[in-house]
């Protein structure tokens, strides 16, 4: 239970991170990383498909609701995610820093294609080119890099917990 | 059958019936009940939200204190200056519209209405760039309705930053013009010619202008304005400046790109223009 407690403060503390104006500095060409993708992709690589997908319809529920855009889209997207590095993190054997990193490459984009995909379909069809344009790709790379330092932080901190 | 094709078959219908629910919302999302269940889940969750955002803009703020001290006295002595010239231009000002009010009722055009403002402070904004929403401290006990219009100060010209859509108590959502559902009746501040300006976010932070007559002659650092057409937004305040002009060979219109005056990324404060929306509009909110 307590490792759930872990992860689900890290989230709530990174959604109101990125609410601050101070966040919009933290930039590189306008694009900003993505630290509550990167937590709940550790949390469901880490805790499995089950907790992942739950936690990720959570946190988009509560990102749409905030954001005031399409309810729904983001809680799709997240439980895909959470659903599907769960799924990969069940496939592999041993917690690699390194993986984290590569998975979180592609789960940014995946987030970027299905975000852009369903908003074009509900909502206007020039909202694929926040996929398209490439600007995700900056952002995956922005995340791959917040990723080991995070990942570090989480397993240190998930051990002095669980001991 | 085994305990793990038990608890992989639970977790792919689990994900079914989430996929399902969010689908669901996304279809029924302009819905009268979905808008209300919104309103009132950001109504639960903003209070969280605020004390969360203002901890961690506490803790910020203490370690650039000093740094933002020594700023904070360059600006006072630059603001000093400025109001100087305020006072001197003041005089100046009610004078000409002393002179324009004259002059208006000798030729029997009725004067515009001067709208009031609430100046309010951005609180948050939203957690995803996929969305540009900002929040605001000032909700209905201050006045405030939805689609009231909201401009700020840049640069000392009054400028559209978007339109309140969601309003609660003591806080209130403001759409920015840069959003791609954000829909604006604009004109060329020179030539008068209208077209409507679209957000692009988040793909850009610059906006389109369409449906301008193909007459319009359109060139780089045209500022462009509000209409008045659409019944949000007053007429005359700046929106941007013309960067780029789309003209195709063939078509009755032509587009351009308008650079927002505004910067999304460092604005604080704005000011809520206490204009309700037109009949016509509110009669398009229904439907």
């Amino acid at each position: 239970m307590r490792k759930y407690v872990i992860f689900i403060v890290l989230i709530a503390f990174f959604i109101f991170f990125q609410s601050t104006l101070f966040y919009e500095n933290l930039n590189i060409r306008d694009v900003h990383p993505d630290f509550v993708i990167i937590i709940l992709s550790i949390a469901a690589f880490l805790l499995g498909s089950m907790a992942g997908q739950i936690m990720g319809f959570a946190t988009g529920l509560i990102i749409d609701v905030l954001s005031g855009g399409l309810l729904g889209i983001s809680a799709f997207t997240y439980t895909v995610i959470g659903f599907g590095v769960g799924i990969v993190g069940g496939m592999i054997y041993g917690r690699n820093i390194l993986i984290s990193i590569i998975m979180l490459f592609f789960v940014t984009l995946a987030k970027g294609a299905l975000l852009s995909l369903i908003a074009a379909i509900f909502l206007e069809p020039g909202y694929f080119g926040y996929f398209s344009q490439g600007r995700i790709f900056l952002e995956a790379v922005m995340n791959c890099l917040l990723t080991a330092p995070l990942f570090f932080i989480i397993m240190r901190v998930k051990r002095i917990v669980t001991e | 059958m085994s305990q793990a094709r038990i608890a992989r078959n639970r977790t792919i219908l689990v994900l079914i019936f989430l996929l399902f629910v969010s689908f669901v919302l996304m279809g029924v999302s302009q819905s009268k009940i979905t808008l209300r269940f919104k309103s009132i889940a950001y109504g639960i969750l903003y209070p969280f939200q605020f004390v969360g955002v203002q901890s961690i803009t506490l803790v910020k703020d203490f370690f650039s204190s000093i740094e933002n001290n020594r700023q904070l006295n360059e600006e006072l002595a630059q603001v000093k200056k400025l109001l100087e010239q305020y006072e001197r231009s003041q005089y100046e000002y009610e004078e000409i519209k002393r002179e324009n009010e004259r002059l208006r009722s000798l030729i029997g055009v009725q004067s515009e209405m001067d709208y009031g403002t609430v100046i309010a402070e951005i609180v948050a904004k939203s957690p995803q760039d996929f969305y540009r929403t900002l929040v605001v401290n000032r909700g209905k006990s201050s006045g405030i309705e939805k689609f009231m219009p909201v401009v700020a100060y840049q640069n000392q010209a009054k400028c559209v930053v978007g339109k309140i859509v969601d309003v609660q108590q003591f806080s209130a959502r403001i759409q920015p013009l840069i959003d791609q559902s954000s829909y604006i009746g604009a004109m060329l501040m020179d030539s008068r010619y209208s077209g409507i300006l679209q957000g692009q976010s988040p793909i850009s932070d610059v906006c389109l202008l369409q449906y301008i007559d193909r007459r319009a002659e359109i060139k780089y650092g045209d500022l462009v304005v509000t209409s008045g057409m659409g019944g949000v937004f007053p007429k005359g305040i700046v929106i941007g400046e013309i960067v780029s002009v789309s003209k195709k060979r063939y078509g009755v219109f032509q587009e351009a790109l308008v650079q927002p005056l505004i910067d999304f990324g460092h604005i604080e404060d704005v000011y809520i223009i206490t204009k309700a929306a037109t009949e016509s509009f509110d009669i398009l909110e229904e439907d």
